[in-house]
């Protein structure tokens, strides 16, 4: 994965593919919801 | 194409595609046959261009290098979906004017419509927007509608 993609995932302008989003959350030992969920970023907040 | 390296795939094929455009203009060019030789010196030095820019860090780069992720293959399958829609278009409209100023080379334009019309209809079939596979429980309801919405 590039440099450009994490950059555009981490600003929200790209939505990853579910294989990405399992690979990312496995490489950060979380879970997808907790990684990719909007709503519970805005409740953490 | 495996065998040759990403970074090289695309270059080679433009320098490959710009010496096939200068054959074709060796023996059909006439007395302007030497253009041929500055054709085929733009085009290597296009693919060596390519070649290089390939190697930055970039969306574009990974794109011309054959290395690009997710994310950037999908931005070069929506550019090319734009070319694609825009040689449609293109081809459409250069039909229209040519019928009606009555030309008689109308034909190329609706040869060409009609290339880039099948080529849409092909992706169609080919990418699936047939029937949808059954699922794993025969009944499973397909007249009901999904309760996901989003």
């Amino acid at each position: 994965m590039s440099r450009q993609t994490v950059i555009s995932i981490e600003s929200g302008r790209y939505l990853p593919s579910l294989p990405l989003a399992f690979a990312i959350a496995r490489f950060f030992d979380m879970t997808v919801d907790k990684m990719f969920d909007p709503e519970g970023e805005e409740a953490g907040a | 194409m495996k065998f040759i390296r990403p970074r090289l795939r695309k270059p080679l094929l433009r320098g490959i595609a710009g010496l096939g455009l200068a054959g074709a203009w060796a023996i059909g060019g006439g007395h302007a046959r030497w253009l041929a030789i500055v054709i085929a010196i733009v085009a290597l030095g296009n693919a060596v261009g390519w070649y290089v820019l390939a190697g930055n860090d970039s969306d574009d780069a990974a794109l011309l290098g054959s290395r690009g992720d997710e994310r950037q293959k999908l931005v070069g399958l929506k550019a090319r979906a734009l070319a694609g829609v825009v040689a449609m278009i293109a081809a459409y409209t250069g039909l229209l004017i040519t019928l009606a100023v009555k030309r008689s080379d109308a034909w190329q334009f609706a040869a060409l419509f009609a290339v880039t019309a099948f080529a849409y209809l092909f992706g169609l079939s080919s990418y699936g927007s047939g029937e949808p596979d059954a699922a794993d429980d025969t009944d499973a309801g397909y007249g009901q509608r999904s309760p996901i919405r989003y």
